[in-house]
């Protein structure tokens, strides 16, 4: 090969070029501390660094989701230890009017303490957070009991529990809907239907009725009978002034009707009826040919507000039969208590599942540092090498770019 | 004694003063772009014939001198043409690199500010909103900020990447107007050419047209000839875009079936003209395929999100209790944008699954979150999220693809400019060497002259 100076001139430029471009990429990486900057730098690890980034800030949102619950269920856990309290001072005075009633000199005294004793269990019933009520299930806004003057108390809120996101796939119940703590009468069909709005088979009667305790009958009909979907009988309860509220709870049999009494304890007692037998709700597995409840009842004995109520009635009145509130009153207090477990649990599996996310965390950050993340080590030693090879392409050039024969020829 | 010495002491020394001027024409253009260097070819004369005293041979043939037979460049077409080719592929490959770098750069992935991110932080205010207080005008208002974030992202996105295309669109018409221009410049040459080989070599000619051969191979696809005559023939597809001193012109002429964007046609025949390499196929190439592919993979992750976020809206309810309406307004990246009755009031978020005790309730907004986990694409196989990732995977390995294949390029061209360089190009020490002998053999033959005069001097007194 015919050599001359524009060729090794060029060369050399070549040659220092992609050194300097060696010491860039490499002081680039040092300075940012990454491997890459652009995907093409490295296709299938900035996907994968995306990829995890992805997960992380996904993981950091269920993070951030229990710890915004966690208050929530700390303080009703510490409402429902109140409550647990308050029972216990209620059975107190009870079992001391029981022995004390006939001598009737302090009943005055004792009914004004059990008054206190309710009102603050009302107090507590209607705890918030943030302004929100947190025994009211859905409906967070409105006060969830209310003592009305009738003496009935009103259940506001809703049968549903709060739910929060997990994971991709799971959510965890953050509360107690306030009708399973101070329990209000439920039925929950005890067979589903597979759709909320397919109809369900034709029943016998297109008419069915509703009665609280102590009010009239509230009649539900619907003129075509070939046609009812699950989700019409619920529109229908819930715009029929019934005090009660329809609900549909979707279980792994199917979709199923729910009814809940607006009013606390026995004070709301519904009873159902068809307009004739194979109507609406036998159709729904509510109740069967004789109108007898056939689905999952709630206690209604466990009201703990309509029992106080008839033991400040009696205290009053110097009325010393209280031994079967007395009763109610202990059952009340183990579903309270019950309910407190339940809060205690969600609390537990939360908490684990967040120490379980902070160990995913830390072990996907050190896969991200892997994939992402320079070793200094390495670089800076790779950067000195290559240091080296461009100052020595720089001397060596400055020296053959000198001489030709030009410098000899005198 | 004749006078012939002298006629020989004067032909050497015309040809080392050739030799010299040549020497200096090297030297001159040691660094001029496309100069190939020339080498003098020296000739014997014919030589004449005197009367010896032999018998058998009585005639001696005498040398007369010499002459230079050619002044010759030194070229190698093979490598020329090679060259050529190279050219053709650098020019596509660089023109594709810079418009992937380009996209790159306004995809700006990984980081903390693109729009995977702002992605992320979208599907994360529907978490926030869902639990534990849906009915927080806090938590309202960040989704609906975040959304508009994240629609003003992807409308800025799509924004620049037109403008890129656009771009590319006034650089094919600049490229154009360069082809036409060298062309002509090819053709007038072509003529010059023609008329100075009849007489010359027309070396620094046709080292000129050779040059701008080169500029041209770097545009477009070329096909060279070159006829006996020395005149360059340079055809496009297979249609002539120099041939002698005529040229035909290309024209970038708009399509509206192509967004209005130009394409390249033949001015005379209309036919539009076959590009498959070169600067110019680069710029086609990123303008109607690159670009295009990811301005269309963002309109379909803003329609989806579109269509299902819309959708799920719909199916709840707001915090005043009345159906949800739409989320998103527009239909693809270009104008998508929060629902203006949103922006204005975040209780319009459809939060809630029911028509009633909607303020505790946010399972409606779970299942927006949960779109983020929907398999919406490619045949249910691909969430929305992993689509952009993909996206962004697949611009990153054709990115690199590309750089490769521009790094090959430029490693084959610079090998051939080098065997270019090592053939034509002019070493210093050669010219000095060559300066050197024929400054000596100019002084031997003035020398000589002046022998063969005082020889004529020493004849002269005699008479």
């Amino acid at each position: 090969m015919r050599i001359n100076n524009n060729l090794i001139a060029d060369q050399m430029l070549n040659n220092i070029q992609s050194n300097l471009k060696t010491v860039s990429d490499l002081q680039n990486q040092l300075s940012s501390g990454k491997k890459f900057d652009k995907p093409s730098d490295s296709p299938v690890d900035s996907n994968r660094a995306m990829r995890l980034t992805d997960q992380m800030d996904k993981e950091k949102q269920y993070a951030s989701n229990i710890d915004n619950t966690l208050p929530l269920l700390q303080m009703s856990d510490s409402a429902l230890s109140d409550v647990v309290t308050n029972l216990n001072s209620a059975k107190v005075l009870m079992s001391q009017y029981m022995n004390s009633a006939s001598q009737g000199t302090s009943n005055a005294l004792m009914a004004s303490n059990m008054e206190q004793i309710k009102s603050t269990l009302l107090t507590l019933a209607n705890t918030s957070y943030n302004g929100r009520y947190i025994f009211g299930g859905y409906n967070s806004t409105q006060v969830t009991y209310v003592q009305e003057a009738s003496g009935k108390v009103r259940y506001n809120g809703s049968d549903d529990a709060l739910n929060v996101s997990v994971s991709e796939t799971e959510s965890m119940n953050l509360s107690v809907p306030g009708n399973e703590i101070f329990v209000t009468h439920s039925v929950l069909a005890n067979s589903g239907v597979g759709s909320k709005s397919v109809a369900i088979p034709v029943p016998a009667s297109g008419n069915f009725s509703i009665t609280v305790k102590g009010l009239a009958p509230v009649t539900v009909s619907f003129a075509d009978t070939s046609n009812i979907t699950l989700q019409n009988v619920v529109d229908a309860i819930n715009t029929s002034g019934v005090e009660a509220k329809a609900y549909i709870k979707s279980t792994t049999e199917g979709y199923r009707l729910k009814i809940v009494s607006n009013f606390v304890g026995q004070e709301g007692e519904m009873t159902l009826a068809d307009g004739a037998a194979g109507g609406i709700l036998n159709t729904l597995g509510m109740i069967d040919n004789t109108n007898k409840i056939v689905g999952t009842q709630s206690a209604v004995n466990n009201g703990v507000f309509d029992a106080l109520n008839r033991v400040i009635d009696k205290m009053n009145t110097g009325d010393s039969k209280i031994a079967s509130e007395s009763t109610i009153l202990q059952d009340a207090y183990s579903n309270v208590l019950m309910n407190q477990g339940k809060i205690g649990i969600m609390t537990q599996s939360v908490e684990s599942r967040k120490s379980l996310m902070q160990d995913m965390d830390i072990k996907r950050q050190e896969l991200l540092s892997n994939i992402q993340d320079i070793d200094y080590t390495e670089v800076i030693s790779k950067l000195n090498k290559e240091m080296t090879a461009y100052q020595a392409s720089i001397q060596v050039g400055a020296k053959v770019m000198m001489p030709s024969l030009l410098d000899y020829i005198k | 004694m004749t006078l012939n010495g002298i006629e020989i002491g004067r032909r050497a020394l015309l040809a080392q003063q050739y030799t010299m001027d040549v020497v200096g024409q090297n030297i001159a253009n040691i660094n001029t772009a496309g100069y190939s260097r020339q080498v003098v070819n020296l000739e014997t004369t014919e030589p004449t014939f005197v009367a010896v005293m032999n018998k058998n041979k009585p005639l001696a043939s005498l040398g007369s001198g010499v002459k230079v037979a050619q002044i010759q460049r030194i070229r190698d077409s093979f490598l020329d043409s090679q060259d050529r080719s190279i050219n053709m592929e650098y020019g596509r490959w660089n023109q594709e690199s810079q418009n992937y770098s380009l996209v790159e750069g306004i995809f700006n992935e990984p980081s903390s500010t693109g729009t995977a991110s702002q992605l992320d932080k979208f599907w994360n205010s529907w978490q926030s909103l869902a639990s534990p207080d849906p009915s927080n005008a806090g938590v309202r208002t960040n989704v609906s900020s975040q959304a508009s974030i994240l629609a003003q992202g992807l409308r800025g996105t799509r924004k620049q990447l037109v403008d890129v295309q656009y771009n590319n669109n006034k650089d094919i018409e600049i490229k154009i107007a360069q082809i036409n221009d060298i062309a002509k410049q090819i053709a007038t040459l072509n003529g010059q050419v023609v008329s100075s080989a009849a007489s010359g070599d027309a070396n620094d000619l046709k080292d000129k047209r050779n040059k701008l051969v080169g500029d041209l191979s770097k545009l477009i696809n070329v096909e060279y000839y070159e006829d006996s005559n020395s005149s360059a023939t340079i055809a496009v597809g297979g249609v002539f875009l120099v041939s002698d001193n005529s040229t035909t012109n290309l024209v970038a002429q708009i399509d509206t079936t192509n967004k209005g964007y130009f394409s390249v046609k033949w001015e005379n025949s209309g036919q539009q003209a076959y590009i498959v390499a070169g600067e110019l196929h680069g710029l086609l190439q990123s303008r109607d395929s690159i670009t295009t592919s990811f301005i269309d993979q963002l309109d379909s992750i803003a329609s989806t999100l579109i269509s299902s976020l819309n959708s799920q809206n719909r199916a709840g309810f707001t915090l005043n209790g009345d159906a949800g309406g739409d989320f998103f307004t527009g239909t693809s990246a270009s104008d998508i944008d929060l629902s203006s009755e949103i922006k204005n009031n975040p209780a319009k978020i459809a939060a809630s699954s029911t028509a009633i005790n909607v303020s505790g309730n946010g399972e409606n907004a779970r299942a927006m979150g949960d779109i983020r986990n929907n398999l919406l694409f490619n045949t249910k196989t691909t969430s929305i999220n992993e689509y952009y990732q993909n996206m962004i995977s697949g611009l990153g390995t054709s990115a690199s693809e590309v750089s490769t294949y521009l790094d090959t390029n430029d490693s084959l061209s610079k090998q051939i400019a080098k065997q270019i360089a090592s053939t034509s190009g002019v070493s210093m020490d050669e010219e000095m060497t060559n300066m050197i002998k024929s400054q000596q053999a100019y002084n031997a033959a003035a020398k000589y002259i002046q022998t063969v005069t005082s020889c004529m001097d020493t004849l002269m007194k005699v008479i």
